[in-house]
Parts: C-alpha cells; sequence; structure tokens
C-alpha cells in the first residue's frame, strides 16, 4: 500500500507503509506514551500537592487533596522567592550569552584542520586540566574574592563561562561544515571572523541551539555555586530552595529552642509550601526547550544548503 | 630577477598574512583561555593542600599559609587507602558510573530514534519536554518518591504481587539506582542525539528509499553512522565522569545494609565530614578530590586514545 | 609505549619517595590542660550602663546566618525583603548602641561554618561572631584569631552574669585556654537533651494496656498494638492495618537525636557513641560494652516480633515525624519539645479524631532503671571578637541588647513593634547572642502555678470552640483579680502559653478527653505538654536539673581526637552497618563477637585510649 508524500510537517514519507510497520508505529507511540506519564508523573504530584492542605499531605497522588490555594497566597508574600527568581533569570541569561560567545570564539580555532595554529596543543590541555582537576574550594573561593566578585552576579557567570565539555561538541560540529563553504569564502578575501560568523554559525545552528539549551539548564539548576558565592539576599532560585530545606533541618537540631522556634517547625514541615515552590522553580526551563527545539529543524534546511 | 623579487616579495606577503590570519585566531581563543586560567588553572596550586596539614594564620594570607603548613607527604591519601573498604568503594564508585554511563547513551538513542518516528511532530514536542521533568527535579524530592515506590508495600511490589524490600537487597540495590538515574537522565541525553539526527542529510533517505530499503535497513545504514561520531564524542566525554557515580541520589536511596555495594567515594567523603569534623577536613577533602580527578583523567585520556587509534576518530 | 612505560614508573618512584618521607604519626599524647580559672567569684557586678551608646557611631563586620521567614516571622522588614542584613536588631544596635552592623556576608544556616571557614582562610574574618561548631571554635582560639575576653565579662548585664556564676561555671571555664578567656559561651542545659517514651493514649486504651513500668512491658504494649491494628486504623482516615508501625525509628542509628532510636536504645542504658565511667574509674566505649549488647539483641527481638517498622532502615527522621501526624507510629523517643512537634500536629489532624499521647520516663530492661544519658556540660554557640576588632566591648553590648529585647518584659514599650518576630525581630539573624540556660526552668514554673492560680480564681474561657484571642487576655488583664495573677507572667508568657494553652488546660481539668475536645482546645496540647503539665516535657528537665531525678553520664564531651579524625567515620559506619544487619537479620553471639573484635580492631581501641588520655587532662567539672 503507498501512501502519498504529505506536506504538512514538511517530512516527506519516504517508505512503503507495510502492515508490520504500522504496528511498530503504534506499539512505538503506546511506549513512549507511557514513558512520558511516568515522567510526568511526579510533576504533577508536585502540582497537586501545592494546591493540597497541609495536613493531607501524605495521601496526595496525583489529585489535590482539600483543595486549598494557601501555598500560593504564602507565596505571593514572600519577596525572598521572587528576588530569587529573577537573579535565576538574570544568571541564565546573563550566563548564557556569554558563555555562548566566549564557546563559539574559542571552537572555531580548535575545529580548523588545515590552518596552522602555533600551541594548539597548549590549548588542549590547559581545556583537557579544566575538566578534570580543580583546587578546591578554599583556592576557588580566594580567586574569586581577590577578584572582587564577592556576592556579584559574575561570580556565578564568569567561571561556568568557558565550559571545555559542551566546547568540544561545538568544534564536532563545526567541524561538519562543509569545506567547500569556507574554501569560497576565503576565496573572496573574508577573514576568519568573517567565516565564523556568516558560514560557520547558520549551519550549526542545531549544535548551538543545544549548547545554548544545555548552558541555560546547567545555569538554572546550579545551588552549589550560589551557596558558597553569594549572600543570601542574592540567592539564586535553587539555592533559595535548598536553604528552605536548611532551615527545617537548622531547627529541628537548634540545641536553644524557643516556643517560636517550635512554631516554625510546624510550618516549615510544611511540604505544601515548598511544592509549590519548587513547581514554579521549574516552569521558565521547560518553556525554554520547546523554543530550542525550532532550531534542531533549522539547521537541517540550512545545512543542505549548497553553492 | 624581478621575477625572483617578487616571488620573495609574495612569499612575505604571504606569511604576512598567514600571521594576521592566524593572530585571528589566537585572539578568538583569548577569552576563554583567560577564563580558564584563571578561574581553574590558577587555583589548581592550591592542590598542595592535599599534602599538608593546611593550619590558616591571622597575619598572612592563604597561600603564604599553605606553603608554611606542615608537610605530611600522602598521610591523607594513606588514611583513605588503608581503608579495609576502599577496593569495595573504588569499585563501586567506577562499576555503578560506568553502567549508568553505557545504559543511559544506549538508552538515549533509543528514545532518539524512537522519538524521530513519530509523525505528528506536536507530539513529538511535547514529549520531549515531558522527557525533561525529571531531570529538573532534584534527588532530594525524587528521593521521598523512589522509596515509596519501591517500598514494601509500594508500587512496584504490588504490581508484581512480590515483597522484596528492594532498597535494602544488595542485589537490587545498584539496579534500582540505574535504572532511576537513567530515567531521571534520558531526556538530557536523548538531546544530543535528537540534535544530531537533525543533521543528517534526508536526501541520504530518498536515495534509499528510491533503491527500495526499508526503515530498519536505513536505520541501520543512514541514520546510526550518521551520529556515530557524536555517540563516540558523547561517550567518551561522559566517560570522565567515571568517577561521579551520582552523590545526591545515592545519599537519599541508601543505608547501611546496602553499603556494600552503594557506597561510593563520595559518601564515604560526605560521612567523614560530618560525623568527624576535623581541622584536617579541608586537606582530606582535597585529597580525596585529587585521587578522583587523577582516576577521571587517565579514563579519558584511555578512551580518547581507544577513539582515535582504533575508531579513527579524533576529538580535539 | 616504551615511553609511556619509563613515565609510568618514574611517576611511581617519585611517589614511594614522596610518601616515605613526611609521614609522621603525629603527637598523640595529651598534654594535660592548663586553662587557668577564672577570676571571678560569685559576685555579680552589673555594670552602670550595660548598653552605653558609643559617640561617634562604629562599624563592627558579622556575619549572618539566614534562616528563611515562615511563620508569623516578617517576611518585608522597611519594605525590602527581611533577613539578616535587613532585620530590626540593626537598627535598634544603631540607634541605642552606636554600633553599626555591617555583614560580610550572610549564608543558610548549612553553609554557615563553611562561610566562616573561607572568611577565616582567606583573612577575612569579622570583627564578632558566633560559631556552633567545636572545630572552628578551636582553630580560631588555638591560632590566635580571637581575643582575650576575660575583661569584658564585666560589661555583660547583671542576669547574664548569674547565669554564668551561678549556673553554668564550667561552660565558661572551658573556654579558657593558658589563663584567657576566648569565648562567651551560650550554655545548653544538658538536660534538655534527656529522652522520653511518647505513647498513643488511644492506642493504649484501645488495645486495653496501661501505662508501662517495664522495658518488658512497653514491648508487650507493641505487640499489643500490632494485635490490634485493625481496630486502631478504623479510628483513623487515610490509614489501613498494615501501615501501623507500633515503635517508630529512623535508620541513623549513630545519631543522638529525635524520633529515633536514641531513646530505645536508652531503655538498655546504652547509647551509640558514648564514653561511661566503668568501675576502675576510666572510661569505657558504650558501642561495645555489654548495655549496647542487651540492646542490640533485644532489639533484634523487637524487629523479628514485627513491632518495628519493616524498613526502618529507609526511614529519616523528617519521615517519621511525617508518619506521626498521619497517625501511623504508636510509640516514639524524644526530647521535651516533641509534644509541639510532630505531635500537635498529630492531635489536631482532622484525620486522627482520636489521636493523644502520654509522655513517660524510660523504662528499664531486666528489672534495671533506665536513665537518661546526656553529657555534663553543653555549649550551643561560642562568641568571640576577633583579634584584629578595636572595639572588643561591642561584643558584650550587642549581648545584653538582646538579651533586652528577647528577655525584658517591657521589650514593648522600649523597642515597640520592633521587639516581635513580625516587626522584623527573628532571633536567629542576631549574629551575636547568649541565652539565658536557665530561664526555661522559671518560665515553667511560673507558668504553670500561674494557670493553677487562674483556674482556682474561676477564670473559665466562655467559648472553648474559638481560640482566645488579644481580646481575652486584655479582658483578664484589667479583671481585678485575674489581671493580678496574669501579670505574674512575662508578656511572651502571656502571648504564647496562656493564649495557646489556657483553653487546653480548662478542658483537661473539666476531664475531658482530648477526642472530645474542641479543635481550638485541642490547638494547645504541644504548649500544655511540653511547658505546664505537671508530667509534661520541661517538668522532667526541671526534676533532673535540681536534682530530683537522674541522668547517666556520657563522660566524653569534647572534639574529635587524632584517632577519631583517621578513623572515627569508618568504626561507627562499621558499628552502624553490622547493628542494622544484626537487627535485620538476626542477632547472634557470634555475630556480637565478630563485631566488637573487628570494631576494636579498627580503630576503636585506639579511639577509647585518647578518649581516656583526653578525660585525664580536663579540669574537673563544677
Amino acid at each position: 500500500m503507498k501512501v502519498t508524500v504529505r506536506k504538512k510537517n514538511k517530512k516527506p514519507l519516504h517508505y512503503k507503509l507495510s502492515i508490520p510497520r504500522r504496528i511498530f508505529l503504534t506499539v512505538n507511540t503506546l511506549l513512549l506514551l507511557s514513558l512520558a506519564l511516568l515522567c510526568a508523573f511526579p510533576f504533577l504530584n508536585l502540582l497537586a500537592l501545592s494546591f493540597s492542605e497541609s495536613n493531607a499531605a501524605g495521601m496526595v497522588t496525583v489529585i489535590p487533596k482539600n483543595f486549598t490555594l494557601n501555598a500560593y497566597t504564602y507565596l505571593i508574600n514572600k519577596p525572598q522567592f521572587f528576588s530569587a527568581f529573577w537573579m535565576s533569570i538574570k544568571r541564565a541569561v546573563l550566563g548564557t550569552a556569554l558563555a555562548l560567545a566566549v564557546m563559539v570564539l574559542a571552537a572555531y580555532p580548535l575545529s580548523l584542520t588545515g590552518e596552522r595554529l602555533h600551541g594548539r596543543r597548549v590549548y588542549i590541555a590547559i581545556c583537557i586540566t579544566s575538566m578534570f582537576f580543580s583546587g578546591g574550594l578554599i583556592p576557588t573561593f580566594m580567586v574569586i574574592k581577590s577578584l572582587g566578585l564577592y556576592n556579584k552576579i559574575w561570580a556565578l557567570v564568569l567561571p561556568q563561562a568557558m565550559n571545555c565539555w559542551s566546547m568540544i561538541l561545538l568544534i564536532n560540529f563545526f567541524r561538519k561544515v562543509p569545506a567547500e563553504l569556507k574554501e569560497s569564502a576565503k576565496i573572496e578575501g573574508a577573514g576568519h571572523f568573517r567565516i565564523l560568523l556568516n558560514i560557520v554559525v547558520p549551519s550549526s545552528t542545531a549544535s548551538i541551539a543545544t549548547v545554548v539549551l544545555l548552558t541555560a539548564i546547567q545555569h538554572w539548576n546550579s545551588w552549589f555555586d550560589g551557596y558558597i558565592y553569594m549572600s543570601s539576599e542574592n540567592y539564586p532560585l535553587q539555592t533559595y530552595i535548598y536553604n528552605l530545606l536548611d532551615t527545617l533541618k537548622a531547627l529541628q537540631q537548634n540545641t536553644n529552642k524557643t516556643a517560636e522556634d517550635l512554631e516554625l517547625l510546624k510550618t516549615l514541615g510544611d511540604s505544601t509550601l515548598r511544592s509549590a515552590q519548587v513547581f514554579i522553580a521549574i516552569i521558565p526551563i521547560m518553556l525554554v526547550y520547546p523554543m530550542a527545539q525550532k532550531y534542531f529543524i533549522k539547521g537541517l534546511l540550512l545545512g543542505a544548503v549548497k553553492e | 630577477m624581478v621575477g625572483t623579487d617578487t616571488a620573495g616579495k609574495l612569499k612575505r606577503k604571504n606569511r604576512l598574512y598567514r600571521l594576521r590570519q592566524e593572530l585571528q585566531l589566537h585572539a578568538m581563543l583569548l577569552p576563554g583561555m583567560i577564563l580558564l586560567t584563571v578561574f581553574v588553572i590558577f587555583p589548581i596550586i592550591g592542590v598542595y593542600m592535599a599534602f599538608t596539614q593546611y593550619r590558616p594564620s591571622p597575619d598572612t594570607g592563604f597561600f603564604r599559609a599553605l606553603f608554611q603548613s606542615r608537610f605530611v607527604g600522602f598521610r591523607f591519601f594513606n588514611d583513605i587507602f588503608t581503608r579495609p573498604d576502599f577496593t569495595q568503594i573504588l569499585f563501586n564508585t567506577v562499576y555503578i558510573a560506568l553502567l549508568k554511563i553505557i545504559i543511559q547513551t544506549v538508552l538515549g538513542i533509543t528514545l532518539a530514534l524512537l522519538l524521530n518516528e513519530l509523525r505528528s511532530g506536536a507530539l513529538k514536542k511535547t514529549f520531549q519536554t515531558v522527557y525533561f521533568i525529571p531531570f529538573f527535579l532534584s534527588w532530594t524530592l525524587l528521593g521521598s518518591i523512589v522509596t515509596e515506590m519501591f517500598s514494601l508495600d509500594g508500587i512496584v511490589n504490588k504490581l508484581f504481587g512480590q515483597e522484596i524490600s528492594f532498597l535494602a537487597s544488595n542485589d537490587w540495590f545498584r539496579a534500582i539506582l540505574i535504572s532511576t538515574d537513567v530515567w531521571k537522565n534520558m531526556g538530557y541525553q536523548a538531546v544530543y542525539f535528537l540534535a544530531a539526527i537533525s543533521c543528517i542529510d534526508p536526501t541520504q533517505y530518498e536515495a534509499a528509499s528510491v533503491d527500495g530499503a526499508n526503515y530498519w535497513q536505513q536505520c541501520r545504514h543512514i541514520t546510526l553512522p550518521g551520529i556515530m561520531p557524536i555517540i563516540i564524542l558523547v561517550s567518551v566525554l561522559n566517560i570522565g565522569n567515571v568517577m561521579n557515580a551520582g552523590f545526591e541520589q545515592i545519599l537519599v536511596l541508601y543505608n547501611p545494609l546496602v553499603y556494600k555495594t552503594g557506597d561510593i567515594i563520595d559518601t564515604v567523603a560526605y560521612r567523614i565530614g560530618f560525623l568527624t569534623p576535623s581541622l584536617d577536613q579541608y586537606s582530606l577533602g582535597t585529597a580525596i578530590g585529587l585521587f578522583k580527578s587523577v582516576i577521571s583523567c587517565v579514563f579519558f585520556l584511555g578512551s580518547y586514545a581507544f577513539a582515535a587509534k582504533k575508531l579513527n576518530y579524533s576529538i580535539m | 609505549m616504551k615511553k609511556t612505560a619509563i613515565l609510568l614508573i618514574a611517576v611511581m618512584l617519585f611517589a614511594a619517595v614522596f610518601a616515605a618521607c613526611g609521614d609522621d604519626p603525629g603527637e598523640q599524647q595529651f598534654v594535660p590542660k592548663n586553662p587557668g580559672t577564672l577570676p571571678y567569684g560569685t559576685e555579680v557586678k552589673a555594670p552602670e550602663n550595660p548598653m552605653p551608646k558609643y559617640q561617634p557611631e562604629i562599624t563592627i563586620t558579622v556575619m549572618g546566618m539566614d534562616y528563611s521567614p515562615e511563620g508569623d516571622v516578617a517576611s518585608v522588614y522597611n519594605g525590602k525583603a527581611a533577613g539578616p542584613k535587613n532585620q530590626a536588631f540593626n537598627d535598634v544596635a544603631r540607634e541605642k548602641l552606636g554600633i553599626k552592623l555591617e555583614y560580610l556576608s550572610s549564608s543558610s544556616p548549612a553553609q554557615y561554618d563553611t562561610q566562616l571557614s573561607l572568611a577565616i582562610n582567606t583573612g577575612n574574618i569579622p570583627d564578632v561572631f558566633a560559631t556552633s561548631n567545636p572545630i572552628v571554635y578551636e582553630l580560631v582560639r588555638s591560632y590566635g584569631f580571637v581575643t582575650d575576653l576575660k575583661d569584658q565579662f564585666y560589661n555583660l548585664n547583671a542576669e547574664i552574669q548569674g547565669m554564668y556564676l551561678n549556673n553554668f561555671y564550667s561552660s565558661l571555664e572551658s573556654c579558657m585556654d593558658e589563663g584567657s578567656l576566648y569565648a562567651f559561651p551560650t550554655p545548653a542545659n544538658p538536660y534538655e537533651f534527656a529522652k522520653r517514651i511518647y505513647i498513643r493514649k488511644d492506642w493504649l486504651d484501645i488495645s486495653g494496656k496501661t501505662i508501662p513500668q517495664t522495658a518488658e512491658q512497653l514491648i508487650d504494649v507493641a505487640k499489643a498494638f500490632k494485635a490490634n491494628a485493625q481496630a486502631i486504623a478504623a479510628t483513623q482516615t487515610g490509614v489501613n492495618a498494615n501501615q501501623i508501625i507500633p515503635i517508630g525509628i529512623h535508620k541513623d542509628l549513630s545519631y543522638v537525636d529525635n524520633y529515633g532510636p536514641t531513646g530505645l536504645f536508652e531503655l538498655f542504658g546504652a547509647q551509640v557513641g558514648a564514653y561511661f565511667m566503668g568501675s576502675d574509674e576510666t572510661l569505657y566505649a558504650a558501642n561495645t560494652s555489654s548495655e549496647m549488647k542487651t540492646a542490640v539483641a533485644a532489639i533484634s527481638q523487637m524487629y523479628a516480633d514485627g513491632i518495628i517498622a519493616p524498613e526502618f532502615y529507609n526511614k529519616t527522621s523528617a519521615t517519621v515525624a511525617t508518619e506521626v501526624i498521619q497517625g501511623k507510629v504508636g510509640i516514639i523517643f524524644g526530647d521535651w519539645w516533641v509534644p509541639e512537634y510532630p505531635l500537635g500536629n498529630s492531635v489536631s489532624n482532622a484525620n486522627t479524631p482520636g489521636a493523644d499521647w502520654v509522655a513517660v520516663n524510660l523504662v528499664g530492661y531486666g528489672g534495671k532503671e533506665a536513665l537518661p544519658i546526656v553529657k555534663p556540660i553543653g555549649i550551643s554557640t561560642y562568641n568571640v571578637v576577633s583579634h584584629a576588632c578595636q572595639h572588643p566591648e561591642a561584643l558584650p553590648r550587642l549581648i545584653n541588647l538582646f538579651y533586652d529585647m528577647y528577655y525584658n518584659d517591657n521589650a514593648a514599650e522600649i523597642y515597640g513593634e520592633r521587639a516581635t518576630q513580625a516587626g522584623g525581630f527573628f532571633h536567629n539573624w542576631v549574629p551575636v547572642k547568649v541565652w539565658n540556660g536557665a530561664a526555661s526552668i522559671e518560665e515553667h514554673k511560673r507558668v504553670n502555678e500561674v494557670f493553677e492560680e487562674l483556674y482556682e480564681a474561676g477564670y473559665r474561657v466562655q467559648n472553648l470552640a474559638a481560640a482566645l484571642t488579644e481580646t481575652d487576655l486584655e479582658q483578664v488583664s484589667s479583671h481585678a483579680v485575674y489581671g493580678t495573677i496574669i501579670d505574674k507572667l512575662k508578656t511572651r508568657e502571656k502571648t504564647l502559653h496562656f493564649l495557646k494553652g489556657y483553653a487546653y488546660f480548662q478542658s483537661k481539668q473539666f476531664a475531658i478527653e482530648v477526642k472530645d475536645m474542641t479543635p481550638a482546645a485541642k490547638a494547645g496540647f504541644g504548649i500544655y505538654e511540653e511547658m505546664i503539665a505537671f508530667n509534661g516535657g520541661y517538668a522532667y528537665v526541671t526534676a533532673l536539673t535540681e536534682g530530683r531525678a537522674n541522668a547517666k553520664l556520657n563522660y566524653f564531651y569534647g572534639t574529635a581526637t587524632e584517632a577519631m579524625q583517621s578513623k572515627g567515620e569508618y568504626v561507627t559506619t562499621y558499628l552502624v552497618t553490622q547493628f542494622t544487619d544484626m537487627i535485620k537479620n538476626g542477632f547472634t553471639e557470634a555475630k556480637w563477637n565478630t563485631f566488637v573484635e573487628n570494631y576494636d580492631k579498627n580503630g576503636g581501641r585506639l579511639i577509647l585510649n585518647e578518649v581516656n588520655g583526653w578525660y585525664k587532662a580536663q579540669v574537673p567539672l563544677k
């Protein structure tokens, strides 16, 4: 049975649609669907918890128990949450932009196979060493402190700007750019910068989108550097959320327990409040992914353009 | 004579031109290299702390105090290596990490391939986003969910009609660690491969279907070879992570009954810092970090060389 | 290939040489401490003005601990997000003392010690700071980072001086070294860590059991709970019979904490990590003692009988607390404040309408008496002054200011809104402070007396269905008779204890069962059972402190010794692994003997020698 080519999503069906094939497609979709449900479960659980009443927290699976907006109204009055949220956004945007610029620039020279680059081995050695060796907490902190970056957003953004892992990824994708394109540009007298900006980058949007996505995710998720380099009023979001649990643990161990502390324990032990905050923390990054996906397809089209 | 003169001038002009071109390349590398040197390479001096009993001093700065501290050689390494359970811990770390890497890569590829077969673009995008969700939830959150799922009266036991305490059994613990971690990271891993698949030239598929190839043949001869470079790249890069077997995950899921199969270097280091805090804990931590770095680097270089020589694939 | 081989051999040779030199074992003998004695007698010499103002204003650098503001702690202060850097205490310190507090950093409670260590290591320590980590205190003291505070003692206010001289002299003296006093400690009453047993009273009634007098009876009660699980679960919502856990413990056998196995071990006279006095005047390790052997054997039997949660080894203390609130647990062990959280939450949980708890002192096994095990002294924080600080008297003044804002009954008049949590005063944010370790006992007695007197005088809450409010307090305070009685309470006690506890107290006097009380009355369960009940949590602490009840002492209260640092974690992990295995999989003599042998061999004996050495070098406690 032959099927006509569909123009809907620009992906032509390029093989006969046989019965085993159809079975496969159905099974595939079912499989992926069940996986999606499995992955969505904790998310739905979180959502349901955030709308539930605190005493009923243990019984919630995906439906809220005793629906209440308690957790969210409570959240509105917490400027700490919002400033942490904003700090994470600032850091993700700034960090990703900076990292992109630095890494794209650095990946290009290392991706060239024909050109002569003195000290290439040194550069590669520095990269590899940085991937595995670290001075430890105190020396790194010392460097940040003496550069005056403590408690500034640059302490979160600069050290992660050059990530050799992602850079190696970029190098490999840059190598895939057809050599003829670069040659023709060179004949026309273009310098390396021009080649990079006009030829290499547009042809590698898939990989650049990947790196942007992964760097943004890394910034959004990272919590430890916020702990060490920032003062608590400037904590990024994940660090702030970890602090909620830290406060709970500290109150439980705190030896001079005042009556006020015990009141606090009652509130902090409440997982519904935390769920609301964690839930909101996931939303922005979930929105970035679909936006990045567009580029995976785009690269396909542009990469096929020939002279 | 005019001919050689112009040739010489051309040669010098050529050289100058080439130099200018190369300078451009070095300029491009400059920001990245400066960042690396300042924030990563320079602090490596501090690794010396692993060989001294570092004590800060009120009058001198960090580096002066570091080099004035008492030198103890390999004492801290000795403390770790002579533990009776050291080999077990090292084995656990490497074994769990390697299994995770392998299974995660294989499943990531499979997922990418399967996703690629969905005909509805909207469904594909939704699924991709949903698969990402577990990646964003930290193990402190997922820990309680997983513990409950695998508890004696949890879902898994109910489904299979058994009464196994999975998280207390040395036979099952690693399997749970690996499977839940793979589930968590699957969406993330698939991204690389999805990006790579989208880079394959569609005309190859058209040509193959004209030749009468069915789906499996196309997959085997076009898709897989097309993303093989990325597979190798991602695998080699991941192998560098062989000493990070998932500290946060193991910390929330483990218990004394499964220390034999689940205890890794990081959890031991954590317990040392927590149960017996001491004046030497930074030096000890640095020693452990250095040990991990060396082993990771060796693994990475090994797989890099393997990929370069045997698979003919150069990464850098 | 050859090149790499040569390189590898060279590296190994180098490493061997490296390892051979510079690896000395370090000093192991304990030089007897000569800390000196404090020059203060028993006389309090109060300063004329405990809180003078600096003219002109000075700046003092400090570090902040950022507890996330919850409950009625202000989230916003002066229009901006509240926290250590933006809190009422800073403003008041500036106005009253002329001290501008500058925060070098502010971090979460878990990272405070790390931040402090980083500050110390990078040479930028705050002028005045506090630490609860004895290791950090040891570091700054022995390496010359902090100054002598002996002369500052008489700058403290009269109450704090009195507290040190009369109640906590040993704690203060333990902060001395070579004749100098290096910190003003916040002493913790060690009896506040005495564990008690808390039992679900309604489950006792359903199972037809009475309050146990011995450990064997306690085990019996637990078995009865299990046998009656069906009936018990029927009285609750959302719990089924096989979720009922008679005795709730968590997995961390080596911790001394709440909702955990600590209390359970204490029934047998054992505690993990403790050192007891032997008959030969030397200390012996509790970990390998005969008491511990009895304990592990008995607990193993309990597990086999199904009265401990089958998966206790997966539970954290947070999990157990949650299970208590959900109504799954019948017996837990904990400190005096456990009635407030989580027991109070379970009482007011609509899903467990019959929940009621009773506190019982530890009961002994095998005819012996079980005593709570505590350390002889406890210091929760050390307040110190940096060697570079130009104004060391700022520390006692700040301490006095906090003391005044917290304990002064007229704080509301003097400081206004800023002395309340809602007004931005959160004690956990204040960088340095000394608590009155003896105040809670006085509070407990006072509140008790006042409640009894009020009831005798005839004060009745009219509407028990509604919680008491500030209006009720005003009415009582303005009443001719009740007013004089209630004025014996401090402001804080009026708003916390009276408003929250009186309805419950009155219901109890009417002999109303907890399950029949109104939710408003039930809400007072926690505060009543800890601070007011004659057999409540704090009553027990008072009895221990005043010598009317006895405790067993864990004599090792120092920081980790050398051997503990290198081998402590290994032997503790080994212990926890073996104990968990013995409890779950059955106890045998052979297993125990192997455990003791390996424990001693792999560091236990070494550590014990060091502990004894440490003990001999200590100044005898007062």
